[in-house]
């Protein structure tokens, strides 16, 4: 019975279990001062009600004659309750030095927060280059997009929100100890994920640490589509301290695989900034950064002006001037937002000032260009060109290995990169 | 100290049928129009100050709402709401993006809640109870004809209007985004080329003195103008409370105008306190906020557990439970109040740091429980009246109850880094801040109106807002308890769908309490015009402000008071065997008129 009940009140305030050991010791700590609440104030609420009921004011009726105090009934009421205090005190603090101290030797990321947004640097280098939406809320996973699945939010309806826009997806192994050695580019942050039940800020120009150890997978988590049988257990990353504009938009999500699936995706998984040709690295960090939330690849009028056939041609801005939609008007729109402004679009964009690298930026550019039909040319892309075409020639077919003709919808786009996450 | 009464000698007529000497009540005018006017803005009076102060929080408290009822409209949906083409949309684009500079939507909610903040904190809550209610009826509870410093007393009240006009300034001007809480590096940043939030930081600034005079008043007059027999514990706990937030308003409050200036020193001459940028440490500030913020709650609560001592005592027409305990309760909270500022950063300082302000807080939860089990032991062999000021009596006990427990799984470690920043905070504060003082403001205000302005307000009228105001308070809030359990941070303008349905909820509770506030400002519409006349002591009370006539006259008293019982000693007052609501009728010593 009392299992029963305490089953509900936890799903009540909790909703599903947690996900770590030292989660679920919170969660009894908290059960377990919600016990200690619900019997004080059942027990006042219940005397009040009563003597309100009893010693209602009848008319003509005398106040009956009553002490005014008593000191033994005083000390014993200040006593008992702080005995349950000094209790819930300390197992407070052991359940925190639980949280702050790692159990044994952890992986360490290094994970940077940004307005608005998280990079997460695995122990060998490479950053993550997937980013989903987060669909299947319910279960508080990113579920992989199928072909056909639409967002739960329609975009046009109400502008971007936390379920329509998509998220960089972490990878850490099963049961295993990590610490984030985190850090802030400019405000501050804090890196919260409720199913741990732990959060810590995120500081500019100092280290805070956060370490967790997740469950093994069960059977009954998903499985990865594409990886032969192959299970994951994905839980929301928040920002929980205010930090702007896009705060509420500043999600990301962690992603738990197994050992043996983790040690081949950080093979192969992450970005190699290097080596990843620059209009690909273009792609893979504007999806990363959620550019498609508001910018089509594809001419569909959508919150920004879109990408394809941008590049090389005029922009028209809002104070009526013309000016060429170059590399240099890219990184400014990039930097600095609101300085040009597109006619007919609102001024909406956060700045991505300091947020990407010079190889980044680089391959930002070198991805709209890609998506123009007046882009640049590369005669020896493929090293066996012989004949020369002119500055005229056909651009769409100046990088074919490197970019998909066509994009699709970001829907499937990011499907691809789920699937495959070598691409 | 001398009230010896000038028109003694002069013939009076009594509207209240006792005998004795008459002088115009405060409210009298004092000739036409203008002059009346002029005459309260000059006004020397601790009533008529009192009063000024009561419209100006109240009409405040009406802006902080509004605010409120748009982060609510926002919250309704998991997308963005206040920015679309409805009324409300075009209403806050109007607002908080009139010259069209706002780069992005998300913007509007972040300027609400922060309004909404900032209003309810620096302008509503801290001035609320003591500088309208306390004003009024600090020296009239204690026997004397006004504050120690009158002079000084108006000033505060030209300060609070001086710092709430730069403070709405800055809503005019665009918004603020900050939060209420300016943290940095954020706050020395965002909005870098302008200059409303230095404004709303130079508004709070000025805010801080009102409050500084207020205090600094309170507490000589405490000292130095109790009547003749009246010792220290001859006191009403309501003045008891006002000393004790008064001694937090005048240590307290200079730390948040140091860190004021600090932050314009830092956003505006770009000297490094803060910012690592600049070479500061974000941190630093959040100690120097929370030194003058935490202590600031027990400003906010005191003033309210005050008044709740003196209604539980008067409705219920017996002796309060434990007065000692109760006021020196007021003193531990003080003094423990100081040294609790840390457990707003559990998540951001050291592991001792931590957990020595964990202990600390727990300290700080004791004063506040004895008080609890006080209250309620006073309603044991009660008489109790169930009208407006009981049942918000009532409310008060249930709602910050829940507030006060919720504070626990707030101060223990580890369950603190789960629900910090989370709507968890959220609902605990509003339960202890709007569920704990507002309630008691409201209640205090339907308790005291007669004798404030000399009417009855309909008693149906007040118990339907109190109804009103509790259910739609309840389901505002406590929805944002399992909001906050669940994972839903605070300061959020979209959010995950599987949240909504709570968020509904809480948003329709938002309209119900919103409901309930309007149905108590008819009440006091119409008793203002039509209310039937209030006798000198319509609950039966014995504190001495029941002693004097509603409305108070000019200078409280006709004769300097001689206290000969304490404000709680109904047994000694009322006869046995009679009803208390009928005593004491002003049997009055025809040498000592009232």
């Amino acid at each position: 019975m009392t299992t029963l009940a305490d089953g509900f009140w936890h799903w009540l305030w909790f909703g599903e279990q947690a996900a770590t050991d030292t989660a679920r010791s919170t969660d009894g700590l908290f059960m377990w001062i919600f016990w200690f609440s619900a019997f004080w104030f059942v027990l006042l609420m219940a005397f009040m009600v009563f003597c309100v009921v009893v010693y209602r004011r009848r008319p003509g009726q005398p106040t009956p004659r009553s002490s005014s105090h008593n000191t033994p009934l005083e000390i014993a009421w200040t006593v008992i309750p702080s005995l349950g205090l000094v209790y819930i005190f300390f197992a407070g603090f052991q359940g925190y030095m639980n949280k702050v101290v790692a159990e044994g030797p952890a992986m360490e990321y290094s994970l940077e927060a940004y307005t608005w947004g998280w990079d997460l640097t695995y122990p060998n280098g490479i950053q993550s280059a997937e980013a989903t939406r987060i669909l299947d809320v319910s279960q508080r996973r990113a579920a992989i997009p199928m072909p056909g699945d639409t967002p739960t939010v329609d975009l046009e309806a109400g502008g971007p929100s936390a379920t329509s826009m998509e998220y960089p997806i972490f990878y850490v192994p099963e049961d295993q100890p990590i610490r984030l050695r985190m850090t802030s580019r400019d405000v501050i942050h804090s890196f919260w994920v409720p199913d741990f039940r732990v959060k810590f800020d995120v500081f500019p120009n100092r280290y805070t640490s956060y370490w967790f150890r997740t469950d093994r997978l069960s059977q009954n988590d998903p499985v990865l589509p594409e990886t032969n049988g192959q299970r994951y257990r994905d839980h929301i990353i928040y920002c929980a301290e205010y930090c702007g504009d896009f705060h509420s938009e500043m999600l990301a999500i962690l992603r738990v695989v197994s050992r043996q699936y983790y040690a081949e995706w950080v093979q192969s998984g992450g970005i190699d900034e290097e080596n990843t040709p620059l209009p690909e690295l273009g792609q893979i960090i504007s999806r990363r950064s959620g550019c498609f939330a508001c910018h089509s690849v594809d001419g569909s009028r959508n919150t920004g002006p879109t990408w394809q056939n941008a590049y090389g041609y005029d922009v028209q801005l809002t104070t009526g001037e013309s000016v060429p939609y170059d590399a240099n008007y890219i990184r400014r729109s990039i930097v600095e937002p609101a300085a040009e402004i597109h006619a007919g679009y609102p001024n909406q964009m956060p700045s991505y000032a300091g947020v990407f690298s010079e190889r980044q930026m680089n391959g930002i550019i070198a991805y709209i260009q890609s998506l123009s039909d007046r882009g640049p040319v590369d005669p020896f892309a493929n090293g066996a060109e012989t004949e020369a075409d002119g500055p005229d020639a056909d651009a769409e077919g100046t990088e074919p290995e490197t970019e998909p003709e066509t994009e699709p919808d970001t829907n499937n786009d990011a499907n691809n990169a789920e699937n495959n996450p070598a691409n | 100290m001398s009230t010896i009464d000038q028109h003694s000698q002069m013939p009076s007529h009594d509207p209240h049928g006792h005998a004795g000497h008459h002088e115009g009540s405060y409210l009298t005018p004092v000739g036409g129009f203008w002059a009346t006017v002029w005459d309260w803005c000059t006004t020397v009076d601790h009533k008529k100050i009192g009063v000024m102060y009561l419209f100006a929080i109240l009409f405040m408290f009406f802006l902080g709402g509004v605010a409120a009822l748009l982060v609510r409209m926002e919250l309704l949906e998991p997308v963005r709401v206040l920015s679309d083409g409805s009324v409300v949309g075009q209403f806050t684009r109007a607002l908080f993006d009139a010259d069209g500079t706002v780069a992005d939507h998300n913007n509007y909610y972040n300027r609400a809640f922060t309004l909404h903040g900032a209003i309810m904190t620096f302008m509503v809550i801290v001035p609320s109870i003591p500088a309208s209610l306390g004003n009024f009826f600090l020296p009239i509870m204690l026997g004397a004809k006004d504050v120690a410093f009158p002079r000084l007393n108006l000033l505060s009240w030209y300060i609070y209007v001086f710092g709430s006009v730069f403070a709405v300034a800055s809503i005019l001007g665009g918004g603020v985004d900050t939060g209420w809480t300016f943290y940095t590096p954020y706050s020395t940043t965002t909005d870098a080329d302008h200059w409303r939030v230095v404004f709303m930081i130079i508004g709070v600034f000025i805010l801080g003195f009102s409050s500084i005079l207020t205090g600094l008043n309170f507490i000589v007059t405490v000292h130095k103008l109790r009547a003749p027999g009246m010792g220290w514990f001859d006191m009403p706990l309501f003045v008891w409370a006002l000393y004790s937030s008064a001694i937090i308003q005048v240590l307290a409050t200079p730390v948040i105008g140091i860190t004021m200036m600090l932050l314009i020193a830092e956003r505006v001459f770009k000297v490094g306190i803060f910012d690592p940028v600049l070479g500061g440490d974000p941190v630093l500030y959040q100690h120097f906020f929370w030194f003058y913020s935490h202590p600031v709650v027990y400003i906010m609560i005191l003033p309210g557990m005050g008044v709740i001592s003196d209604m539980i005592a008067v409705h219920s027409h017996k002796h309060i439970f434990g007065y000692r305990a109760i006021a020196f309760a007021s003193l531990g909270i003080t003094a423990v109040s100081f040294l609790v500022w840390g457990h707003h950063m559990f998540t951001s300082s050291g592991e001792l740091a931590a957990a020595i302000f964990s202990a600390l807080t727990f300290l700080v939860a004791i004063p506040t429980a004895i008080k609890v089990f006080n209250w309620i032991a006073t309603l044991y062999k009660g008489n109790i009246s169930l009208n407006t000021p009981m049942l918000y009596t009532l409310s008060f006990l249930f709602l910050f109850s829940i507030g006060g427990l919720t504070g626990l799984p707030l101060g223990a470690l580890a369950t603190d880094l789960h629900l910090h920043d989370s709507y968890f905070v959220v609902a605990h504060f509003h339960y202890v801040m709007m569920g704990g003082t507002i309630i008691a403001f409201v209640g205090a205000i339907h308790h005291w109106w007669p004798k404030m302005f000399g009417r009855m307000y309909n008693e149906a009228g007040g118990i339907l807002g109190c109804i009103l105001v509790f259910i739609g308070f309840n389901m505002t809030f406590f929805t944002q308890f399992i909001l906050g359990t669940r994972g839903m941070p605070r300061r959020y303008a979209t959010y995950l769908t599987e949240y909504q349905d709570l968020h509904v909820i809480s948003t329709v509770g938002s309209w119900v309490l919103a409901l309930g506030f309007l149905v108590h400002l008819l009440v006091f519409a119409h008793s203002l015009v039509a209310g039937r006349k209030a006798p000198p002591n319509p609950w039966g009370g014995i504190s001495l402000e029941w002693e004097v006539e509603s409305p108070p006259p000019l200078h409280n008293f006709h004769h300097e008071p001689i206290v000969k019982h304490g404000p709680y000693d109904f047994e000694h007052v009322v006869p046995p065997h009679c009803d208390p609501a009928e005593y004491p009728v002003h049997e009055r010593d025809p040498n000592r008129a009232h």
